[in-house]
């Protein structure tokens, strides 16, 4: 009985804490497969006053939801350049892309053509 | 180029006449994305004209002259697909390719869900992922069905801790359980065989209500289970799994996958399990362990070859399985002859080999090789009985797929062979049977936009029964794009072993009569479902109801009316199960998952001279689950809640008549676990039967074991109490996966 007060205790908690500012955007970004879906979500999700971050794939848009006196969307951006993906204005690091997934490379999912 | 020539296609369908177009795009579905294809091909097989996808995945052709025409969509590494053009008019079209997997191994993974029904599919397949199987992290596959209502798994006896599967009410020897399409999980490894493999291999399971389909064998009477394991090329680099609970067991589990040689053809992987359980626990105080200890170790070692025409994978697994139940403080070999002990050993050694063959000639022809032998050796003894039997089995399958004109019309057809030889001693008395069993089947298929067929039947021939047919019918009705009807009919049979199948009731004192002649069980199933998707508040919600009724054309009934035998005999008069199964889900918002289901099982036949329900089987039942994921992916939720119905029991000598009743008391159950995930780790805390719900007076005679009214198969609810366990995930995914 005692674990299930914690399982609801620690969902309602999960659930309720959205008091101070946290801001929600979307960015446009060139991540076109799942591997490098995994490759964001995972960088992202572990950075510091991220709160979420998933990413569509076939638009390519990233939802972020952040802790505004953590991190700014602009460091969020910085992120995405240096893990090698255009992030709204931002380019990509050239040499982040070079170390890319042959899938994520920019025109990767083209590779198909023989 | 590429480009170039289409542009030339292009100017020279617009020069040609006044036809109309076929414009589109091709998609192609795989790892559950679906993406754009470029440079996937179009083209007329009568007129020869083609065209080739650009960036976008569009395309453009003209209507040949002649028509109708068969128009062709294909890929590399894809299902290519056919659609007729009948008419000159300009038609637009979107067409989906997928992911071309070869003897049909995978079925689809990673989806989004990580459970439910398989929508493309015409049988009603309900699929378990990963994530499906992560909810309930303990321990095998038997136990991996807690969080699904379709199949229910039930303790066996108090003594022994094997457990049984039952689908629509019917014990778990009329579903076919394989393990990669080979039926292997029958005979002597009804009762203990899904235990030997640990949840952590499985990629997922495929639940199929009714009759199966003609090419897995004729054994599928009221379901069909297929359990996929990880494969070499997809499994994880590394990945290591440690469990521990409260009962004192302790479990270990790794495995690792990785290509060989520089091409990617070739790749292999391991897989090892060891588990126990080193204490002694008696929470309902009878005075016997309530799971027994035990030893088991698992091991598989898997190859697989991957060219352009041809496949092959390779398969080897043994396991070892040592048990020992019974009163507290009992030690086997000992020599103490005044307890009373259960010893329960199984090892099992097993290899696969399937080979797959494209043929050069025929696009769409393939030939698929399957053959399997097993070696199955079971001692067991309940107190002063005793049961030793040795499985040995061979089984070969060959399937010829192809398509009639084009990829609407598919045509399965094929040649199997079963070879088994069953050496069993019950109580010192020998049994022994050789079963030969050549057989050969064909499906048609016919794929159309809003309906799909499957027609099937095989026939086999078996050496001590002669031959027998199993027609059986599947259809999808397409309503809506919501909206799914599917119904299904056919018959299915299996040899019934006696005491193989029932070893568990070697855990009662009451003496075995058999007065039944040897003879094929036969029955018939048919039923339909409706899977209704809808939006509910703006959020994804979905209702699947559906129907099965299976009736027996003959039978081996076990009957238990009388307190002081076990009895079998045929059956008599009719025998049936018809069960209705309700569900409702609903996601309220994003990572959250909600269902509600409910189940009516009605499962009658004559027992004791009185048409009647069949003993440990409630008319009702419900269960609820809620699983939430927070956005972060960092934390997972899981809830379920089962709430079992009255049940018949045993009946007991009257002496014993007052502490055990005749139905079962009504209770529920709670399953809970939360699990942390950070980058290559989890970690897992959960609970099993959180309410603590203990079934009263769970073994008859409990002070007398070696008396004649001892019984301890009257089990129905958890003896042990609740359970709390925590375990540890580590993980190192593939990154070879995409070239």
């Amino acid at each position: 009985m005692r674990t299930l007060m914690i399982v609801f205790g620690l969902l309602l908690t999960s659930l309720a804490y959205g008091q101070e500012k946290k801001p929600q955007i979307v960015i446009q970004t060139s991540a076109e497969c799942g591997q490098c879906k995994d490759r964001v979500e995972e960088k992202l999700n572990y950075t510091s006053g991220i709160i979420f971050a998933e990413l569509d794939v076939p638009t390519k848009q990233l939802t972020v939801k952040y802790k505004a006196n953590k991190i700014t969307a602009d460091e969020i951006r910085k992120i995405l350049s240096d893990l090698g993906y255009d992030a709204d204005g931002v380019k990509a690091d050239p040499e982040a892309v070079a170390k890319l997934p042959l899938c994520c490379q920019p025109g990767g999912m083209d590779g198909h053509e023989h | 180029m590429k480009k170039y020539f289409f542009v030339l296609l292009l100017v020279l369908a617009f020069g040609q006449t006044s036809f109309g177009q076929v414009t589109g795009v091709i998609y192609g579905e795989s790892d559950g994305s679906k993406e754009a294809l470029v440079g996937a091909q179009a083209y007329f097989l009568g007129a020869q004209s083609g065209a080739v996808t650009d960036v976008e995945g569009k395309f453009s052709l003209a209507i040949p002259k002649q028509i109708p025409d068969t128009l062709v969509f294909q890929f590399t590494g894809f299902e290519a697909d056919t659609m007729i053009i009948t008419s000159k008019e300009s038609v637009e079209i979107e067409v989906t390719l997928y992911s071309n997997i070869f003897l049909k191994e995978i079925v689809a993974e990673g989806r989004q869900k990580p459970s439910g029904i398989l929508r493309m599919e015409t049988l009603q397949i309900e699929q378990l992922n990963e994530g499906e199987l992560r909810k309930a992290a303990c321990c095998n596959i038997s136990e991996s069905f807690e969080t699904n209502a379709s199949v229910d798994v039930n303790f066996t006896d108090a003594v022994s801790g094997a457990r049984r599967i039952q689908m629509m009410g019917l014990d778990g020897v009329y579903t076919q359980v394989q393990l990669e399409n080979v039926p292997v999980f029958r005979g002597l490894s009804n009762t203990f065989g899904l235990t030997s493999i640990p949840g952590t291999w499985v990629e997922s399971i495929q639940i199929t209500k009714g009759t199966g389909s003609v090419m897995n064998g004729y054994e599928s009477m009221a379901g069909l289970i297929n359990v996929e394991l990880k494969k070499s090329e997809t499994a994880e680099t590394f990945y290591f799994n440690a469990y521990g609970n409260r009962f004192g067991r302790a479990e270990v589990n790794f495995h690792g996958g990785h290509y060989v040689g520089k091409s990617h053809k070739w790749s292999t992987g391991w897989f090892v399990h060891g588990s126990g359980l080193f204490a002694e626990n008696d929470n309902n105080k009878d005075g016997f362990r309530d799971i027994p200890l035990s030893q088991t170790a698992s091991v598989m070692n898997r190859w697989s070859y991957s060219g352009e025409k041809m496949e092959m994978k390779f398969m080897i697994t043994g396991s070892y399985d040592q048990k020992y139940g019974g009163q507290l403080g009992y030690s086997p070999g000992s020599n103490d002859l005044s307890r009373y002990g259960v010893d329960i050993l199984n090892r099992n050694l097993e290899a696969y080999l399937k080979t797959g063959f494209f043929l050069k000639k025929r696009r769409f022809g393939s030939i698929g090789l399957i053959y399997n032998a097993k070696l199955f050796e079971m001692n067991t003894r309940f107190g002063n009985e005793s049961y030793d039997g040795l499985e040995k089995r061979f089984y070969f399958n060959a399937i010829y797929s192809d398509i009639i004109g084009n990829t609407n019309n598919t045509i399965n057809a094929g040649l199997s062979f079963v070879y088994v030889d069953m050496d069993e001693k019950f109580n010192q008395v020998p049994i022994t049977r050789e079963e030969i069993v050549p057989g050969a089947f064909a499906e048609y298929t016919y794929t159309g936009q809003r309906i799909t067929t499957v027609l099937g039947v095989r026939g086999d021939y078996h050496n001590l029964f002669g031959f027998q047919t199993s027609p059986r019918v599947h259809l999808k009705w397409r309503l809506s794009e919501h909206t799914d009807l599917r119904v299904t009919g056919g018959r299915g049979w299996r040899v019934p072993n006696y005491v193989a199948d029932n070893v568990y009731m070697m855990a009662t004192n009451r003496i075995w009569v058999n007065n039944a002649n040897l003879q094929p069980e036969i029955s018939w199933n048919m039923g339909g479902s409706v899977v209704q998707g809808f939006k509910l508040f703006g959020k994804t919600a979905g209702i699947t109801v559906d129907y099965y009724h299976t009736r027996f054309v003959d039978q081996l009934i076990m009957d238990l009316e009388d307190p002081y035998t076990v009895q079998f005999y045929n059956m008599q008069g009719t025998s049936y199960s018809n069960t209705l199964q309700a569900e409702f889900n609903y996601e309220p918002f994003n990572g959250f998952d909600f269902k509600v289901i409910y189940k009516l099982t009605d499962v009658k036949a004559n027992f004791g001279g009185e048409f009647q329900q069949k003993m440990m089987v409630p008319v009702h039942r419900g269960m609820v689950n809620f699983a939430y994921i927070t956005r972060n992916k960092k934390w997972e939720f899981d809830l379920t809640g089962t709430l079992m119905g009255m049940m018949r029991l045993n009946p007991v000598p009257d002496a014993y008549a007052a502490d055990f009743p005749e139905r079962s008391d009504v209770f529920g159950t709670i399953n809970a676990q939360i699990t942390y995930v950070y980058k290559k780790w989890d970690f897992y805390l959960g609970g099993e039967n959180l309410t603590n719900y203990i079934q009263k007076n769970a073994i008859v005679g409990a002070d007398d074991p070696f008396g004649n009214y001892f019984d301890a198969t009257r089990v129905y609810a958890p003896i042990a109490g609740a359970n709390v366990y925590i375990g540890v995930r580590y993980k190192i995914k593939r990154k070879d996966k995409h070239k």
